[in-house]
Formats: C-alpha cells, sequence, structure tokens
C-alpha cells in the first residue's frame, strides 16, 4: 500500500521532508497513477568547493604590521624578548632600565599566564609597565600588545620591552610588531638547546647568553651553542652577560642604543617620505 | 599548546568564509601544513575537534596536507627535501640553506553545502 495516501499503489516514497514553496510531488492525475520521485523538485543542498588559500596567521600578521606601523610612527623601539622560564628576563630589563634611564625612556608589557609580580618589579625600577596575563596562553599575540597599548602611555622615541610568556617553542610563531627579537638563554640550559628549539632562533636577530657567574659550577659549552645556533641562524648576534654581577652589560647596553637609534632614523625617513 | 591557537584562528577564516559565501555548513576543511611551520599536526587535529563546536563547521572533516621541507643552497643554488633546519646540501656540503618550502600554514579550501 501507498504510504503516502493509502491508495493502494505500492510506494517505496515513505516519509517525505517539504521545504516551504516546494510542491507535493505525489500526484493523482486521474489517468494512471504515478508517484514522480520527489528528488527532482526538492531544494536538496549541494556541496561546493570555495578556494580559501589563506594564511593561518593572517590575522595576528595583520594586527602586527599595524603595530610596527603605529611603533615606527613614534619612533618607538620595540623589542620581543623570549626565553625558558628562568632565564633571566626580568632580572635583565630590570637593571637595564636602571642603568639607562632616563637618558633612554623604557615601557614594559609584561607577558605571564598569571600575577603581576613581573609588572611589579619593573614598576618599582620605574619603568611604565602593565601586565597581560594569558590566562592558559602559552604565548603573546599582536592583539594582546595592542591591548596593552591602550592601558600605556609610551613616550615617543621609548625602548619598548615585551617580555613574552616564558616558552621556547609558542612565541616563534606570533609576530608582534616588534622591531627586534631576542632570545635570553641561560648558562644552565644546555649548548644543544639551539638543536632542540630551533624555531625560536630562526628568526631572532640577537641571543643573550646570561648567567656568565655560573659557568664555573655548569658544563655550559659557549662554543658549542654559538655553533650550533649558528647552524639554524647564521646572521644571529650574541652577547655573554650576567645580569647579576654586570658582566657583559655593556655590550649589550650598546646593541640597545644602537637599535634604538636606527629604529629611530627609519622612522624620521619615514615620516619625511 | 599554540595549537589551539592556530585552531582558533583556522575556524575564524572557515567561518568568515563561510559566511561570505552564504554556506549553512562546512562539510570539508583542507589545510596545508609545512612540515618545519612548527605546528604537530595530532595536537592540530585535536584541538580542531574542540574548536569547530558550535560553528557552522561543527561536522566538518579535517584534511591536513604535509608539505615537506625544501631547503635551497645559497652556494651552489641546489633544492633538495629538508628535515631539519641544519642539514648540509647533499651536494656540496654547504650549510646555512634557506628554506623555500615547509614553512606553509594555510587554509588551502573548504566545501560547503548550500541549500
Amino acid at each position: 500500500m501507498c504510504e503516502t495516501c493509502g491508495c493502494g499503489q505500492p510506494d517505496n516514497q515513505g516519509v517525505k521532508i517539504l521545504k516551504p514553496g516546494a510542491s507535493d510531488p505525489h500526484t493523482h492525475d486521474g489517468q494512471g497513477h504515478t508517484h514522480d520521485h520527489p528528488h527532482h523538485h526538492h531544494d536538496h543542498p549541494h556541496t561546493e568547493t570555495i578556494q580559501v588559500q589563506e594564511d593561518i596567521l593572517s590575522a595576528n600578521n595583520l594586527v602586527a604590521a599595524r603595530n610596527r606601523g603605529y611603533f615606527e610612527g613614534r619612533g618607538i623601539f620595540a623589542l620581543n624578548l623570549m626565553s625558558s622560564p628562568g632565564a633571566g628576563k626580568t632580572t635583565l630589563l630590570e637593571r637595564t632600565i636602571r642603568d639607562l634611564s632616563p637618558d633612554l625612556p623604557w615601557a614594559v608589557i609584561e607577558g605571564d599566564q598569571q600575577t603581576t609580580v613581573d609588572a611589579d618589579r619593573i614598576d618599582a625600577v620605574g619603568a611604565e609597565a602593565v601586565q597581560v596575563n594569558t590566562g592558559t596562553g602559552c604565548h603573546l599575540d599582536a592583539l594582546m600588545v595592542r591591548e596593552a597599548m591602550a592601558q600605556l602611555s609610551v613616550p615617543e622615541g621609548a625602548v619598548l620591552a615585551i617580555e613574552n610568556v616564558g616558552n621556547l617553542v609558542c612565541p616563534a610563531l606570533f609576530d608582534l610588531g616588534e622591531a627586534r627579537r631576542v632570545v635570553i638563554v641561560s648558562t644552565t640550559e644546555g649548548s644543544d638547546k639551539p638543536l632542540k628549539y630551533p624555531t625560536i632562533l630562526r628568526d631572532a636577530h640577537l641571543c643573550i647568553i646570561n648567567k656568565l657567574d655560573l659557568l664555573p659550577y655548569v658544563d655550559f659549552d659557549q662554543d658549542e651553542f654559538m655553533t650550533n645556533a649558528r647552524r639554524i641562524n647564521p646572521d644571529l648576534g650574541f652577547i655573554p652577560l650576567s645580569a647579576k654581577t654586570g658582566e657583559g652589560l655593556e655590550g649589550w647596553y650598546d646593541w640597545v642604543r644602537e637599535n634604538h637609534k636606527a629604529a629611530n632614523v627609519d622612522s624620521q625617513s619615514a615620516n619625511d617620505q | 599548546m599554540h595549537e589551539m591557537a592556530i585552531a582558533m584562528n583556522i575556524l575564524d577564516i572557515v567561518e568568515r568564509t563561510a559566511q561570505e559565501n552564504r554556506a549553512a555548513a562546512v562539510k570539508d576543511i583542507f589545510l596545508e601544513v609545512g612540515a618545519l611551520a612548527g605546528v604537530m599536526i595530532p595536537a592540530l587535529e585535536f584541538n580542531l575537534d574542540i574548536a569547530k563546536r558550535n560553528t557552522r563547521a561543527w561536522e566538518a572533516g579535517i584534511h591536513i596536507q604535509q608539505i615537506e621541507g625544501r631547503g635551497r643552497c645559497p652556494a651552489c643554488g641546489e633544492t633538495f627535501p629538508m628535515d631539519f633546519y641544519i642539514e648540509p646540501c647533499p651536494r656540496c656540503e654547504g650549510s646555512f640553506l634557506s628554506m623555500v618550502a615547509g614553512n606553509e600554514l594555510r587554509v588551502r579550501e573548504i566545501e560547503v553545502e548550500r541549500n
């Protein structure tokens, strides 16, 4: 029996699902009983391929480009400081700010999963600081930096240090709009670290080797470390120092002054054009 | 675990593309991930499964094509497959190779369903 109308005709159409506006295909024309296959009358969903070809990081890269333009327009020298936890990023910043202020104004964006401990430390040495807590996030991204900038009043010509979340893996992929990328390692880490974490070094400009004062107590081979790192990034510069004793800090300060000047020159020539 | 951030970015791109094309549902997502892009594919798949919930791609199949790394030797110009950044050139043993492929992170295409 036809399940559509009970007309006694064999029918296997079964359940019908009709969209508004679609006609019921079950017809009785009086002359010969026909049941059209409803398939030809339904608006069936059809699939379609859409070419996207979009870089997965494009949203971040776009915001990073805006940040970079903002920094360049104001002669702000932005640094992205990356390291594993405990390499001494904040200690180095504290000392650097103390030694270079007030000639060079500093502002700091601190990235950590939790607490404002680091921003408090920077505040205590007299630089403006804002803390970004990423919660469970493992890296800073360009939007976090943009939002943090809204909380800071960074003077023109300042150095903006962005201290990334302590992590040697994830921050590597996220452009923040910085002018220079600095990776900090310490002598308590192995000389094989560049080979284990190559991505973070690939686009870095400078590698600081911190905690030189611990060299007598650890098996760190500085030459081997630098050879390994250069195999990944032949243009990488190195500054060994101790943020605790002050050894080697002048080299770092010279690097900051030179690159800060270069950033200002770039921004001047951009403004002149 | 930056793969979660990567997965969210992918879903943003997919949702926006589907919306612009007035598509009701996304059936398949095709991605290209370079072998040297710093993204772990099983972790990305795991995170995509979570990220696609409550989006129009909730049922979408995920298809990831891994792009093999390729290096070019600046000394002799040879290009060749590269599994790691620091392999020497197989022809002249030169180092400091530049990467010409393997860094991709791209949404290639999506298959959508229209009513």
